[in-house]
């Protein structure tokens, strides 16, 4: 007796260590999800979480019951730029799928100011999410500034503009008037498809081709002249980049307008005292200027028209929860449980640590302690289906102190069935199956010496995939 | 050999139509031919410049309406084209008003 306390603590400690290592390709596989992990417990069914924290990781999902998100337009990204600078969002809404294939929908719901708030279902528990935000608005100014740039760097509006000139070179102006009237759906094309890659769609399609493409048509003379002028200020024979100061051959269009549009009468003087130009090149130099701003405002004034009046959608994806390969881990543990524990063989006097699979009878919600629920058929078996398992194992070191086991090798096969009596812990009876170490007796060997023979268990289990959430309740309660 | 071309524009006093552009010589000088396709007619004039002189060049034409101007000079990879409205005279809604 004396030894058997000493021994029993280093058999918990094997335990233990057994513990760790059975842990460690569960812990391996979220390694990626460590913020989920560490989630506030406070915030998680709160019934609303903030976008911004789900964005960062910072709390976990709301599972098991419909909860809302709340979030204020200055978080929201489209197309890689701040929703902020891009639209005035006047309504939020979209969908979302869960790493178990089901979708859901989010009602569409109104912007009051910046702040936004959807709701959102139940969602089953440990799944991952992605939802996908449709904000729909208004354009802001500033997105035609770079939508200029855009379509003039765009390879298809260079080949628009090239057909346009083999079109209607020579050309009186019926047919150039056709030759124009391609240009400018072209144009409202390329438009539209610079704002998709910035993530912004008109909600009507036809809505943008109706009120731009009249916009288009009717200012396509500076709309191609911009094209034409812009090349021509940046010919490095004018000396342009002497008056602005910068190298203008890489600028854009936009950039070289606001270089342009900061230039006063003192810079002009300035570089006429530095420049070798003469009076009648500078001159011409200052007029090209005032007509490519004037372009570049006519340009920015069609565009807002043509699209003021036209609501976009701007898409937003959020992903929130396990990664694939923890979603795999999360799906496995609906449908078997691996536990460690201690097991009892009564007739061999013999306490052991072991370690087994256990196989339910379809998938379960470890994590609900629900009451029956009235909507399955057979709310009772299934119940009892919830919590029997189908058991195998193998029963390793002795935790009794016993001075000469009687199983060869020190592992057995342990079989049996598994009762969850909660979350984490389990009770299991079976057999276990092992071959026989006995002692001569005698100089003899006894001649039921290497049989193999079976013995009952019974003994308490731990499952150690609910593990990670006991651990950290532990150092909450640590650090409180 | 002209260097760049700036400034293509139209004029119509109810009159007279021309096309201007303003040229600008390299180092060379001497006697340049700019080609005009003023929309559907072609007009070529010639022009002595200096070296790195820069000069509007004008020529009258009869064309009408709203086309595609090109110039461009012998010798020269320079060109300039803009959209223009031969009939549009100062004073006419839309005519453009250059600001600062």
């Amino acid at each position: 007796m004396k030894m058997l306390f000493p021994t029993a603590l280093s058999g918990l400690a094997s335990v233990a260590l057994l513990l760790s290592a059975l842990q460690a390709p569960l812990a391996s596989a979220k390694k990626n999800t460590q913020p989920a992990k560490t989630a506030p417990a406070a915030k998680t069914g709160s019934g609303s979480v903030a976008y911004a924290d789900l964005k960062s990781h910072k709390v976990a999902l709301p599972y098991g019951q419909p909860f809302t998100i709340t979030g204020d337009t200055t978080e929201v990204q489209v197309g890689g730029n701040a929703l902020k600078d891009v639209m005035q969002a006047q309504t939020v809404a979209g969908d979302y799928t869960t790493s178990d294939g089901n979708k859901g929908t989010i009602a569409p719901s109104s912007i009051t100011g910046t702040s936004w708030q959807v709701a959102i279902g139940k969602l089953a528990a440990d799944t991952s999410v992605t939802f996908n935000f449709q904000l729909t608005g208004t354009l802001l100014a500033g997105v035609q500034q770079t939508v200029i740039a855009s379509m003039m760097a765009d390879p298809a509006y260079k080949a628009a503009t090239s057909q346009f000139i083999s079109a209607a070179q020579s050309k009186d102006s019926v047919a150039a008037l056709g030759a124009m009237t391609l240009l400018s759906q072209a144009t409202v094309d390329i438009l539209t498809s610079i704002l998709n890659q910035k993530g912004l769609t008109p909600k009507t399609p036809a809505d943008l081709k109706n009120s731009l493409g009249p916009v288009i048509l009717a200012n396509i003379e500076p709309i191609f002249n911009l094209t034409q002028q812009f090349p021509e200020l940046r010919n490095p024979a004018l000396h342009v980049a002497e008056l602005v100061g910068t190298d203008v051959s890489a600028l854009s269009a936009q950039q070289l307008y606001e270089k342009l549009s900061g230039l006063s009468d003192a810079d002009y003087q300035a570089w006429k005292s530095k420049s070798k130009q003469g009076d009648a090149v500078r001159n011409a130099v200052k007029e090209e200027v005032k007509r490519f701003k004037d372009a570049y405002r006519s340009v920015l004034a069609a565009l807002n028209t043509g699209m003021q009046s036209v609501m976009f959608q701007g898409s937003s994806s959020l992903v929130v929860g396990n990664d694939q390969q923890s979603d795999l881990v999360s799906d496995l543990k609906k449908y078997a449980g691996f536990d460690v524990g201690a097991l009892y063989a009564y007739r061999i006097s013999e306490l052991r640590s072991f370690a087994m699979v256990h196989i339910y009878f379809g998938p379960i919600d470890s994590k609900t302690e629900a009451p029956l629920d009235p909507n399955v058929k057979h709310p009772h078996w299934e119940a009892i289906r919830q919590r029997v398992s189908l058991a195998f194992g193998i029963a390793l070191k002795d935790l009794s102190g016993a001075s000469q086991s009687k199983i060869s090798g020190e592992n057995a096969f342990v079989y049996g069935v598994g009762v969850r009596l909660n979350k984490y812990f389990r009770l299991s009876a079976g057999g276990m199956l092992y071959r026989t170490t006995l002692p001569a007796a005698n100089g003899t060997t006894s001649p039921a010496n290497g049989a193999l023979r079976q013995e009952i268990f019974v003994g308490p289990s731990i499952d150690v995939t609910a593990l990670p959430a006991l651990k950290s309740i532990f150092a909450k309660s640590q650090s409180n | 050999m002209i260097a760049g071309f700036l400034n293509l524009e139209s004029a119509n006093d109810g009159t007279t139509r021309t096309v201007s552009v303003f040229a600008l010589e390299d180092a060379t000088g001497g006697t340049e031919t700019l080609q005009f396709q003023i929309l559907d007619q072609a007009k070529t004039v010639t022009a002595i410049f200096a070296k790195n002189e820069g000069k509007t060049v004008s020529v009258t034409h009869t064309a009408t309406g709203t086309g595609l101007v090109t110039v461009t000079a012998a010798g020269s990879a320079q060109t300039s084209r803009r959209i223009l409205d031969l009939d549009q005279q100062p004073g006419d809604v839309g005519t453009a008003v250059h600001t600062a």
